[in-house]
């Protein structure tokens, strides 16, 4: 009797079980030859276009691409599993920041051996093409160049009647200045400027403009520790002259965009990379414009940074399909039609010449703006060493710490320096 | 007669008096959601800039062009998501009342040291198992399918369930059973005829969190979906904001999020009713 | 751990019979019932968690194969690792206040709700809404829209004070705190669980009571409590766990920061940047494995307390 009965219990489940494998059928991973799997990361906007520029490429008889996409928080993680899994994309998107990292770590294919072959880059400009070298060897091609900038509210600058210097030679100084000025004329609840104390990028540029670098190229620390401190000072200066918000207030933007202090009407400038007005400006009701960094040396801190890169992974299936497709992505005047400056504006000068007229006001000011830096930047800093990210993300407490006047600038300046180089030594 | 007017007046004071505070801590529930219905209508830029303004029109083309924003369109993850939900539901509600009641009812040997590591599958923060059972699935072959989202539930790897279920279990006075045994029903036919039947409330409770938390979920979606064809709901959801600062899609983001609760809310009304009916318990027991 | 209450046990068996048969009809019941379990256990649960434990005595990168490295990992978490201090520091003040606040809200309302007034389905919907909100983008905007700078509560606080207040959710003082209130918030699970066990409470008992003149307030102490027991003991076992694993929210309120100067830094959450941030997968195990003896160690005071204060209606008394 219960034998029996747990039989048919058995039975229902194995009935269950029988389905299940009907379901799986629904797809298996496209590794088959002339087939490339792409992943990258986005907004709806990038995908349409993406997806169109793959839909040109498999119209264009060229082969098959499956595309994958993920937002930015996601895709990191999603990244990592797939490459512990062995299973990773053939075509990845790449960000600066990790692109040492994965290289070093074998997971992508060096592409030096595909230029002039699959791969057509001859119209693009040296110094991007760089930005993806890793010792000495290429495993990325750039999809676009952006700067760090200075963004502000142009209309409440408008309103008031005030005119900006030129952003080319202007310094820290005078940014204090102009902040000073403008203090009591600004509407109500806005600052002078976001604190920019966390902000791992705008510190490069300080050390930057007094002619040192984050980190050298053997991977140590390439500033002293007394650049900190008066990084902290000066910020820490203006958090108490009220011309940024009180720590707890600047603490609510954790780098989202809808977050931002300029973007909330709670300060006069920011600070963004020039590739993501766009997406700035569509949150606001007032325009915004971009400006070059005030020094805090003698020259500007600012280099052209690849905003990202097309990568191939080292276990490609079909490598020689994987490098066609990126050369279509990267060089052919139908693609960028489609693409424009979405990614950042591209190191191609002849399909930047092409598609140039057909931007809208907002994407003219960034062009505007990199021609701007174009002759003014500094070369390109040495690869960031491996736990650069953890250093990065160290900063914002430590800068947090002095903020919230729970340590001095000095002290947290110097509990920040020593952890980066204890995180290098790890 | 004085008396019971003046007992019903208080009866009438006090349902209104309930009414007040349950209306009060509703609206206080209810905000998120209005916020984001609200959101939903406004154009992206006055969204973060003025979050607190009515909405000046009821513009429903959010919901529209949210709908097809993705090369699959939101009809598609629907259905993916019903898919495996249903799946997860019915998985869940067999093999972890299967094993609830081997466990709370059932003598074996070696009961004890399963229970504990059953517990012990609970605490195990599951970042650090998630990479080895992507290898795993991956060997499997499962990997962009819906397996690893379903196959699971039907080995009851939920702990969660089959613990609660325990203790549902346990307060079934087990006179009833042993009157069965008496009766000459065997295991199969208690746990069917009599356990499940008077655990409605537990068992609804059950499918509520199931449902709810397998519609919710994006990890395992992420980790074991590729194709925008086989993408959840709550995996579409995300690709609408890019929080590296490009281009989003705010208002059609809340106007989909918005949308996506009413699957939930009426899972939820639907088998709320069963937990409400609860179970005549009394009348068996003596 | 006296999990699971003593069977009277199976009649004796004949001697007659074979050996394998009398452990088949002992054991064979309970192991066909538990054999999906077994199976997912076996075959899905455990390997993986092997790996963890395994893989917490390598340096492992994710990308590259992982390198054994001994107890190293171990001693960095016991004796070098600042950070993971103040983790366990706010991961422990959250356990603490949270899961007895949250537990006692859930209770309370349930019962309210268990009651017929009218419209109360509709009330049981709309309390459990946060719940379904969990870990959605609206959570975070919310919560900055309460308790931000010029949230709801400053500026209920200068109406009534005149008192300026800070930006709640992203001072150091506070930060926490609100992540409290938001756990509280999210009462929906366990109130469910416990109107379902209020439902398995025999209505009987309390006409009985009444009858005998026994007040509200001692209908709670005397049925209410004592059956609901069982119940009451799940949600507390399993809210502590989860409170110990708490991620979601803290990761997406703080945009995954876990600051302002790490005071909303969760252990799970440093746990999952270290792993995924900082590609230390090998000391994420690692951290993993002491959670879970931590979470092991309450669990079981809990259990080991249990015999006196949950009765089972399956017990012998």
């Amino acid at each position: 009797m219960t034998l029996k009965m747990d039989r048919r219990g058995f039975g229902r489940l194995m009935g269950g079980g029988a389905s299940l494998w009907a379901l799986a059928s629904t797809g298996a991973l496209a590794q088959a030859n002339g087939s490339v799997r792409l992943i990258w990361w986005g907004n709806p906007e990038r995908d349409k276009r993406t997806n169109a520029v793959v839909e040109l490429y498999e119209g264009g008889g060229m082969g098959e691409v499956v595309p994958e996409t993920y937002a930015w928080g996601d895709y990191w993680q999603k990244l990592a599993t797939q490459a512990a899994g062995n299973s990773l994309p053939d075509v990845l998107q790449m960000d600066y920041r990790y692109i040492f990292e994965w290289a070093r770590r074998g997971q992508l294919e060096p592409l030096d051996g595909y230029f002039g072959n699959e791969i057509d880059v001859s119209d693009y400009d040296e110094n991007q093409l760089k930005g993806g070298m890793v010792d000495g060897k290429t495993y990325g091609i750039s999809l676009g160049a952006n700067s760090m900038t200075h963004v502000y509210n142009k209309a409440v600058l408008s309103n008031i009647g005030y005119e900006l210097p030129d952003s080319t030679t202007w310094t820290t100084e005078d940014f204090v200045n102009i902040g000073k000025e403008l203090k009591d004329q600004l509407p109500d609840g806005m600052a002078f400027s976001e604190n920019m104390g966390s902000q791992e990028p705008r510190l490069q540029t300080w050390v930057r403009s007094r002619g040192k670098d984050l980190y050298t190229s053997e991977g140590e620390l390439g500033f002293d520790v007394q650049d900190v401190i008066d990084y902290f000072v000066y910020w820490k200066m203006m958090q108490d002259e009220g011309l940024t918000q009180p720590a707890d207030v600047q603490a609510q933007d954790s780098g989202k965009m809808e977050e931002r202090m300029h973007v909330n009407g709670k300060s006069l400038f920011g600070f963004i990379h020039s590739n993501q007005l766009v997406g700035n400006q569509q949150l606001m009701t007032d325009e915004v414009d971009i400006v070059m960094i005030p020094n805090a040396g003698d020259s500007p801190g600012h280099y052209m940074k690849p905003s990202m890169f097309f990568s191939m992974s080292a276990n490609a299936g079909d490598k020689a399909a994987a490098a066609k497709f990126i050369s279509f992505f990267v060089s052919d005047e139908g693609a960028n039609d489609i693409l424009l400056i979405e990614r950042g504006v591209t190191a191609d000068a002849s399909i930047r010449e092409r598609i140039t007229p057909g931007l809208t006001e907002t994407e003219q000011k960034i062009i505007r703006f990199l021609n701007m830096v174009d002759t003014r930047v500094g070369a390109l800093p040495p690869p960031p060493p491996a736990n650069a990210g953890e250093i990065d993300r160290a900063l914002r407490p430590a800068w947090e710490s002095v903020a919230f006047g729970q340590v001095t600038p000095e002290e947290g300046a110097t509990a920040w320096y020593d952890d980066a180089a204890r995180i290098l030594k790890r | 007669m004085k008396a019971l007017n003046e007992s019903r007046a208080t009866k009438v004071r006090r349902q209104v008096l309930r009414h007040f505070v349950l209306g009060f801590a509703s609206i206080l529930m209810i905000y998120p959601l209005l916020w984001m219905v609200m959101s939903s209508f406004k154009p992206d830029e006055l969204i973060f800039s003025d979050p607190t303004a009515l909405p000046t029109s009821f513009d429903l083309t959010s919901y529209f062009q949210g709908w097809f924003t993705f090369r699959e369109s939101f009809t598609t993850f629907y259905m993916n998501s019903f898919i495996i939900a249903f799946f997860a539901v019915v998985g869940n509600l067999m093999a972890c009342s299967m094993t609830a009641y081997a466990f709370a009812r059932l003598e074996f040997r070696g009961r004890k040291i399963w229970f504990v590591l059953m517990l012990g599958t609970l605490m195990l923060p599951y970042h650090v198992t998630l990479v080895p059972q992507y290898v795993l699935f991956l060997k499997l072959g499962w990997v962009n399918t819906f397996l690893p989202l379903i196959v699971p539930k039907f080995l009851a790897v939920d702990a969660f369930f089959i613990f609660l279920m325990v203790q549902f279990f346990r307060g079934i006075p087990r006179e009833i059973d042993e009157a069965a045994i008496m009766d000459g029903c065997g295991p199969w036919r208690i746990y069917w005829k009599i356990m499940l039947p008077l655990s409605t409330p537990v068992m609804a409770t059950a499918a509520i969190f199931s449902f709810i938390w397998t519609y919710d979920d994006f990890l395992g979606p992420l980790i074991y979906l590729n194709d925008m064809s086989q993408y959840t709901v709550p995996l579409a959801l995300r690709a609408f904001v890019d929080s590296s600062g490009g281009e989003s899609l705010y208002g059609e983001l809340f106007a989909m999020s918005t949308l996506s609760l009413v699957p939930v809310f009426i899972v939820f009304l639907a088998f709320q009713r069963l937990i409400i009916r609860g179970v005549a318990l009394g009348a068996l027991k003596r | 751990m006296t999990s699971v209450s003593t069977n009277p046990g199976g009649r004796s068996a004949p001697s007659t019979e074979g050996r394998f048969a009398r452990i088949w009809r002992r054991n064979g019941a309970g192991y066909l019932f538990l054999l999906p379990w077994l199976v997912g256990f076996l075959g899905l649960t455990l390997g993986p968690t092997l790996a963890s434990l395994y893989l917490s005595f390598t340096d492992y990168d994710l990308l590259t194969s992982p390198r054994w490295s001994g107890l190293k990992n171990y001693e960095y978490a016991a004796f070098y690792d600042r950070r993971l201090g103040k983790a366990i520091e706010v991961t422990f003040t959250y356990v603490l206040w949270s899961v007895p606040l949250k537990l006692t809200v859930a209770l309370l309302l349930a019962m309210v709700l268990d009651r017929s007034v009218r419209g109360v389905a509709f009330y049981r919907a709309t309390f459990y809404l946060p719940s379904l909100l969990g870990a959605s983008v609206a959570i975070a905007v919310l919560w900055r829209q309460l308790f931000g700078a010029d949230g709801l509560i400053n500026q209920l606080l200068f109406f009534v004070t005149g008192i300026q207040g800070p930006a709640w959710i992203t001072h150091p003082d506070y930060a926490l705190s609100t992540l409290i209130v938001l756990a509280i918030w999210q009462f929906g699970s366990p109130m469910i669980i416990f109107l379902a066990g209020l439902r398995q409470v025999p209505q009987d008992l309390y006409e009985a009571a009444s009858m005998d003149g026994a007040s509200g307030w001692r209908q709670f102490w005397k049925i209410t409590l004592p059956l609901l027991a069982p119940v009451i003991f799940f949600n507390l076992v399993l809210q502590t766990i989860e409170a110990f694993k708490a991620f979601t929210q803290a990761y997406i309120v703080s945009g995954g920061l876990g600051g302002p100067v790490d005071s909303t830094m969760f252990y799970s959450l440093y746990l999952y940047l270290e792993a995924f941030a900082n590609f230390r997968m090998g000391y994420a195990s690692a951290l993993a494995w002491i959670l879970l003896v931590i979470i092991a160690i309450f669990t079981a005071i809990a259990f080991g307390t249990s015999k006196y204060w949950v009765y089972y209606e399956d017990e012998q008394r």
